[in-house]
């Protein structure tokens, strides 16, 4: 019967919705009547995506740890938040959920490189900055026509114990209606069912000459891809939408079949804002680990949706962290740029596959197609010289 | 960059002594003339070091200096540029204005002068100096390879000049392989002890990379008073009259010179811009250090080096030029949609290519020789450089802005568009040939039996044996 289940809620739904595109909607702080009260208590953008059969629901707060909770429902579901004090179980739809799949920025790490390694194992003197901690401000989203929507949450400065930074951290998330690439390097592919992260560090202050950073994010899946999670990397010849990036990776929410959440992003940061493909570094990703730590996810927008079933023994929620740091060795750390931007991509279903260019095909044609030629030709001089061959036999010349 | 092919070897005359004892001191010793050979082989050496400098400092270029990939391969276009016009007049130069002794001289001064620009344009950080510079080096380098092979005929003709043009080319090979192998760890080293901005480090490592034109310079003074005492002993003369380029020359060009101008144009395109981008490609496709990866993009030179006398060898005993240009032009495509589809160890491509590069230089630039009587040979060698050189050029700038739009998957493509543009025009070429008499892909002994069996002609009898009138690019 589970099964069943499943493979039903796979055919009405992925195979279905991957395909279309949507409309997209944006609220700030939805259903809420007194806004000076609701803004007290909550900075919730929220986006909806209509397409033929389900509505994709994408939730980024910046009040607690900033998290992009992607959730799918039938069509015509309808969000509702109770704006109050007690956060938990505020948010519900008016049909439950068929998926959930949730991304959250937990912590911004900084750390000294001594031997320029990059990598963080071999880093000293961490210094740690909850996401939650850092003011963030929401610049309000600029909607295109409902085919894009893109929100911006900003923060200038960060003071926790014994740290004090300056400088703009800002999450940038973009969902569009239609499959396509990103506008920015490194013009990572989309659907309508996901939604483009961006972190951007700009002009940070550093506490060593040889800083790096790094991010921790944590994941959260629902049933039914709430059985496992792994990190996929995919080598592909073809970098024409990231100049001299040749690799992705993929972090899936796995079930019993295939198509859950994912995170995917290149293994590149940039190091200006408009820039070219090669101003650039790498990333390194970690392994991924199980995140029970229920101080953390109470401070996400998960705990309003689940409240105490967010953790504990009889949640269905899958819980995961991965750490991915910025900067390779030899590039001369943070400071050479003191301005780093990496972004990836959130979503449920299939994630996007990467299809010939126009001209991409051209080129190919046209190689064939003078291969052929040269084929044809070449057999032509070879049977002219069979020609010859035989006459100089038959003729003895 | 590419070696000039010697024309006037004809026109100049030794008036040897013949019957006194010679000493090692004399200049038509063996002695003398191997001191000549290492001072003509040391003239090259140094812009051969620098020409490919950018392509060995590609990433620490743009990522020191802010550029883009498209700014990048402006220090290769604009070396090309005045030579598309240079390599008519730099040859006419020496034989009619300069002499080649001051000729070889300013040439080298202008090597020295341009490394010296490009460097001053990396410690100002300016973009435009850097260009200016290799202008500059563009006017003189490509020039002082033809007063090296002038120089080649000037003391070998008639004695060594074979082996000697092998051994400048190896030497020039020997040249750029040591600038992949030595730029990058210098850079590093100046990078550590000297505590100033990375663009000018960069700019002390291209000072320092000077010191082999310097070098270079100093060879041609040597040579120079060395050839001048030649002169004085042998009382050997020039003629005044020296064969001059002559574009009205080029109406009466069959239309296989073409077909083999275009086939020139289109493989170097495909080799020298991807080597001046291949070491940032080699590190983020194939995880490459710095080191190593300039190592795997010189291996083609290395192999040229090494492979190009044997090679030539093999064609002259073989013959079949056609059939030797389509398999080098074919081992390269390979080599290319290697890098291009797969991640199989990019050794196994860029040997291939390496090998196919040797080979189809010492098969193709021949073909010139075949169908192009000796007097306009200059004309003809001349046109084909300068129409590679304009390839050259546009090739650079246009791979630059592939690589920056649309990746290196795409410049990859690029290039094998550019090489089965090649491969057809070959198989063009191998036909027209085959329809008509068939001597472009003679084997050697049917060319001996074509040869005997003609009456004696004066203007073309020499014209299958004219192997003195070519070196590879």
């Amino acid at each position: 019967m589970k099964a069943l289940k499943i493979i039903v809620f796979i055919m009405t739904v992925f195979t279905t919705s991957v395909v279309t595109d949507r409309k997209l909607y944006s609220e700030f702080n939805p259903g809420c009547i007194m806004e000076d009260r609701c803004s007290k208590l909550s900075k919730l953008t929220y986006i909806r995506a209509d397409g033929d059969n389900d509505t994709v629901h994408f939730m980024l707060d910046a009040i607690l740890k900033p998290s992009l909770v992607v959730v799918i429902t039938n069509k015509d579901a309808i969000i509702q938040v109770n704006y109050t004090a007690e956060r938990a179980n505020d948010i519900k739809f008016t049909e439950p959920p068929k998926y959930m799949f949730a991304s959250v920025f937990n912590n911004l790490y900084e750390f000294n490189d001594v031997n320029d390694t990059a990598n963080m194992k071999n880093g000293d003197n961490f210094l740690k900055m909850d996401f939650k901690t850092f003011n963030w401000n929401t610049i309000p989203s600029i909607n295109n026509n409902n085919e894009s929507v893109e929100i911006v949450l900003s923060a200038n400065s960060y003071r926790g114990p014994g740290i004090n930074k300056t400088g703009i951290v800002s999450i940038t998330l973009k969902v569009c209606g239609k499959k396509g690439i990103g506008s920015k390097l490194p013009h990572l592919l989309h659907t309508p069912e996901s939604g483009e992260l961006t972190l951007a560090l700009n002009n940070l202050n550093t506490n060593f000459t040889k800083s790096r950073f790094a991010v921790e994010l944590l994941t959260s899946s629902s049933f039914p891809f709430n059985k496992s999670e792994e990190l996929l990397s995919n080598t592909f010849s073809d970098d024409k939408l990231s100049g001299g990036t040749f690799l992705n990776y993929l972090l899936k929410a796995k079930g019993d079949v295939e198509g859950g959440g994912f995170l995917s992003w290149k293994p590149v940061i940039y190091k200006a804002e408009n820039t070219h493909a090669l101003n650039s570094s790498s990333t390194i990703q970690y392994d991924v680990h199980d995140y029970p730590f229920e101080k953390d996810w109470i401070n996400t927008l998960l705990y309003n949706m689940y409240g105490n079933s967010l953790f504990g023994n009889n949640s269905q929620l899958l819980s995961k962290s991965i750490n991915i740091s910025f900067g390779q060795p030899n590039d001369e750390f943070y400071a050479k740029s003191n301005y780093t931007y990496w972004t990836f991509l959130v979503g449920i279903g299939a994630p996007p596959q990467t299809v010939m260019g126009f001209l991409e095909l051209s080129i190919i044609a046209s190689l064939l197609l003078l291969l052929t030629i040269v084929m044809i030709l070449i057999f032509c001089i070879f049977m002219r010289w069979m020609s010859s061959k035989r006459n100089s036999i038959i003729y003895g010349k | 960059m590419e070696e000039s092919h010697p024309t006037t070897s004809s026109d100049i005359t030794d008036n040897h002594e013949d019957d006194c004892k010679v000493t090692w001191i004399h200049p038509s010793h063996i002695f003398q003339r191997l001191i000549a050979l290492l001072l003509m082989c040391l003239i090259g050496f140094g812009s051969y070091f620098c020409f490919d400098n950018p392509g060995a400092l590609q990433d620490n270029f743009i990522q020191d200096m802010n550029l883009t990939t498209s700014q990048f391969v402006y220090l290769y276009s604009w070396y090309s540029w005045p030579n598309v016009v240079m390599c008519f007049i730099g040859g006419f130069l020496i034989d009619s204005v300069f002499g080649i002794r001051l000729g070889t001289v300013i040439y080298a001064l202008l090597v020295v002068l341009g490394q010296i620009v490009f460097a001053a344009g990396a410690y100002l950080n300016a973009l435009w100096i850097m260009i200016l510079g290799r202008l500059i080096f563009g006017i003189g380098g490509e020039s002082l390879a033809v007063a090296q092979n002038n120089y080649a005929v000037l003391w070998f003709k008639g004695k060594e000049l074979n082996m000697v043009f092998g051994f400048q080319i190896s030497f020039a090979r020997v040249g750029s392989t040591v600038n992949f192998i030595v730029m990058e760890p210098l850079y590093r080293y100046i990078k550590n002890q000297i505590n100033i901005p990375n663009y000018q480090s960069l700019s002390v490592a291209l000072l320092v990379a000077s010191l082999t034109c310097v070098l270079s310079l100093v060879s041609a003074l040597l040579l120079a008073w060395q050839d001048k005492r030649a002169e004085k002993l042998l009382h050997r003369k020039t003629p005044d009259a020296t064969e001059v380029v002559k574009m009205s020359d080029v109406q009466y060009f069959p239309k296989v010179f073409w077909l083999v101008t275009f086939i020139v144009v289109f493989y170097y395109t495909s080799i020298f811009p991807f080597v001046a981008l291949g070491k940032v490609f080699f590190e983020k496709k194939y995880n490459f250090s710095p080191d190593s990866a300039n190592l795997i993009n010189g291996i083609i030179y290395i192999i040229s080096s090494i492979c190009a006398p044997v090679l030539g060898l093999v064609i002259d005993k073989t013959g079949r030029n056609l059939f030797w240009v389509f398999s080098s032009i074919l081992g390269t495509l390979v080599s290319h949609m290697l890098l291009a589809f797969t991640f199989v160890n990019p050794y196994i491509a860029m040997l291939t290519m390496g090998l196919s590069y040797s080979m189809l230089a010492s098969a193709l630039w021949p073909l010139i020789a075949m169908v192009i009587p000796e007097h306009q040979m200059g004309t003809a060698y001349g046109i084909a450089q300068s129409v590679e050189n304009l390839g050259l050029a546009v090739v650079a700038l246009l791979s630059g802005i592939i690589v920056d739009s649309d990746g290196f998957y795409m410049v990859e493509l690029f290039f094998c568009l550019l090489l089965s543009a090649a491969l057809l025009l070959t198989a063009i070429l191998w036909t027209y040939d085959s329809m008509s008499n068939g001597t472009l892909n003679m084997s050697i002994k049917q060319r001996n039996q074509l040869e005997s069996n003609k009456p004696p002609c004066p203007e073309k009898q020499n014209l299958l044996h004219n192997n003195d009138t070519y070196t590879e690019d």
